[in-house]
């Protein structure tokens, strides 16, 4: 650190400064002071002596760091780590210059960050990570990435590069041969899981990609961190020889297991300081990652939001309804260029929609109308498509849920005066 | 006699490893338009290793998927393509989307190089070393005008004399101004999702009508139909209206 990173970083504060003030997107600081200082990014790892953790995955990435952040700073560890979706190079030094000192110093333990597939093996080549976690493989962005196993080979490609360990899924069939990518012993894999009888109360499983370039599966390895019991929004995570029970900041088997990585990350950054009293308390007082089940307060109502990127996603959160919400809204608009994979998802956990909305959905309620599910109201403008939902009555019981991908959540917030990017954290 | 009285057999073929683009979404809108109609649709999935039904399907699917998902499947689908060459020879109406459609033609090229020779079903060779090509686009087919989604990196070239299923008359992908896909007696492949079949009401009916004409039955869209394709109707309405959108791709 020294006075070199000091313009840049000033430069790039005030880059923040003049892009929020207009309302904007919080990544062209980072980008700026990405080119200004080549060198800042990369002499992160050095000030941390916890190290890097880099949480990768198609499904859960948000979620996850937010809960391996929490279970850390439980244990006392001051915690850096980038907001959702800013995890791409630019959108991690962002983040860190809200944090750091006018050196570039910053001021903490160890860095949690969740990173975009596609920058992965880059962004480890930069900042080193001592820890790797892979949560899954979905189908998932195919206008993006094109092919699935794309994706599985830039998560396995960037697991390879961790110091000392990488924590895998053992029921991805793609990730949990990570193992065999690895030639010496370094870095070390452990397996997070969920036992088959978990698996099999939720009605389509995991959803995890398919592998069909090799079936020949990891077969039966011992977890080091296992879900054994789930139940709409608590747990039961063997790790370490004891067995605990958490609460899920969110409903849905995906949680569960994004719990049982979560534990078994943090404990290989703890090692004998890990608390599983701590663990469990971090849990309990976790507040859902942004826009992740996460309830917000409209007029006299609660919404409960529920985003999806994908059909996956969207497949799992269907799943964890243990009945069908009372109201829903349900929206996806162009943020999402293709979308044929609604013909994928088994929507039987709704049995009706009050409103879709968004560009796409004509699209969407044309695939409910192949299912048979009734759709009260068609209105592409969220904005119009909220009202109509205001004026319903309130819940009778049960809650009013709105469905929506990533761009109509950040619309949806924007509109009812919670569009603030950091409200989460 | 009229549908009501008819069951229609839609044969899906792999819909595992051909079908991470809604391509269910294609059997359900044939098996729904013929429920409308008060007809009976059997939907049969041929998985690698089944036997392939007694009797000749009505119709059949085959979905999109990853170079990895044509090379686990071409196999099986070599076992099973005397039948499949004789049923598109007497006209049963196919529709083959994407890497379907490649598995089915002559050969593929991958981009390292490497050939895998398909079925020859469709006189095409594709090669998977293209440009990519991710947006909405329209196709003015001879069975009418399609609207959709393609996402692929691909080049078909089809042998001499050989007809496409249509030309691409817009999008920002690069392919407006090209031929898309092959078209063989009543079998059909095309780049088109969305699914295709959903938003396309004609095309589907047009796969139903030749079924149907083989049992000397009449086919077109009635009344049970309207809600299907209005719903239709509005989505082509939106895509149409954002069809310059350019979709970011790495
Ligand atoms: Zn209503």
């Amino acid at each position: 650190m020294g006075l070199r990173y000091t313009v840049p970083i000033l430069i790039g504060r005030l880059a923040r400064a003049v892009t929020r003030a207009r309302g904007g997107g919080s990544a062209y600081p980072g980008h700026l002071v990405n080119r200004l200082a080549p060198s800042y990014l990369p002499s992160l790892p050095d000030q941390l002596p916890g190290g890097v953790v880099f949480v990768l995955g198609s499904n859960g990435k948000s979620t996850t760091t937010h809960m391996v952040s929490e279970l850390l700073r439980a244990h006392g560890l001051k915690v850096f780590t980038n907001p959702t979706g800013a995890n791409l190079p630019q959108g991690v030094t962002s983040a860190l210059l809200s944090e750091v000192s006018i050196t570039g110093k910053l001021s903490a333990d160890v860095a949690v960050l969740e990173i975009d597939e596609a920058y992965a093996v880059k962004l480890a080549q930069t900042l080193r990570p001592s820890i790797v976690l892979m949560l899954n493989v979905q189908v998932d962005q195919l206008f993006r990435f094109y092919e699935t196993e794309r994706v599985a080979d830039m998560m396995i490609d960037t697991g390879v590069l961790a110091a000392t360990n990488v924590v895998t899924n053992r029921e991805d069939p793609y990730l949990s041969k990570v193992a065999r990518k690895i030639a010496g012993v370094r870095p070390a894999v452990s397996y997070f899981g969920a036992s088959a009888e978990v698996v099999a109360q939720s009605a389509h499983g995991l959803v995890n990609a398919e592998d069909f370039r090799d079936a020949d599966a990891v077969g039966d390895v011992d977890a080091a961190s296992e879900v054994v019991g789930w139940s709409g929004t608590t747990a039961t995570i063997a790790i370490g020889g004891e067995t605990l029970d958490v609460v899920l900041p969110a409903r849905g088997l995906h949680y569960a297991v994004d719990a049982a990585a979560a534990l078994q990350t943090a404990r290989l950054v703890l090692e004998s300081q890990f608390s599983a009293d701590r663990a469990v308390e971090a849990f309990r007082v976790m507040r859902p990652a942004y826009g992740r089940g996460e309830l917000l307060q409209f007029g006299s109502e609660q919404v409960e939001i529920t985003m999806f990127k994908n059909g996956a996603s969207l497949q799992l959160n269907l799943d964890a309804f243990d009945t069908p919400p009372e109201q829903v809204l349900l929206a996806i608009d162009e943020g999402t260029p293709d979308i044929s994979w609604i013909y994928d998802v088994d929507f039987t956990g709704l049995d009706h929609v009050d409103v879709i909305s968004g560009a796409k959905g004509w699209q969407v309620a044309l695939r409910l109308e192949h299912a048979g599910i009734p759709v009260h109201h068609i209105e592409p403008d969220l904005k119009k498509g909220i009202e109509i939902m205001r004026g319903m009555p309130a819940p009778t019981s049960g809650r009013k849920a709105w469905i929506v991908n990533y761009e109509q959540m950040m619309y949806a917030r924007k509109l009812v005066g919670q569009g603030d990017m950091e409200i989460a954290r | 006699m009229s549908v009501a009285d008819e069951t229609v057999v839609i044969l899906q073929l792999f819909p595992a490893e051909l079908g991470v683009t809604g391509d269910s979404g294609n059997v359900l809108a044939l098996a729904t338009r013929l429920e409308r109609a008060g007809g009976t649709a059997t939907v049969l999935h041929h998985r690698i290793g089944d036997a392939l039904p007694a009797e000749r399907p009505d119709i059949v699917v085959i979905g999109n998927g990853p170079l990895s998902a044509v090379r686990s499947v071409i196999g099986d689908l070599r076992r099973i393509a005397p039948e499949l060459t004789e049923w598109v020879a007497a006209g049963i109406p196919l529709l083959a989307v994407g890497a379907g459609m490649e598995a089915l033609g002559e050969r593929i090229v991958a981009p390292d190089g490497e050939t895998i020779d398909g079925i020859g079903v469709f006189p095409v060779t594709t090669d998977r070393a293209g440009a990519r090509h991710a947006g909405y686009l329209v196709v003015e087919s001879s069975v009418g005008r399609i609207v959709g989604f393609e996402d692929h990196r691909t080049v078909t070239t089809r042998r001499d004399g050989a007809a496409p299923f249509g030309q691409v008359t817009s999008g920002v992908t690069g392919t407006a101004g090209f031929e898309d896909g092959v078209r063989v007696s009543n079998a059909i492949g095309t780049r088109v999702q969305g699914p295709v079949l959903p938003l396309n009401p004609v095309l589907t009916d047009f796969l139903i009508a030749r079924a149907l004409e083989r049992r000397g039955l009449d086919w077109s869209a009635t009344p049970a139909h309207a809600e299907l394709d209005r719903l239709a109707e509005e989505a082509r309405g939106v895509i149409l209206a954002n069809i310059d959108h350019a979709f970011s791709t790495i």
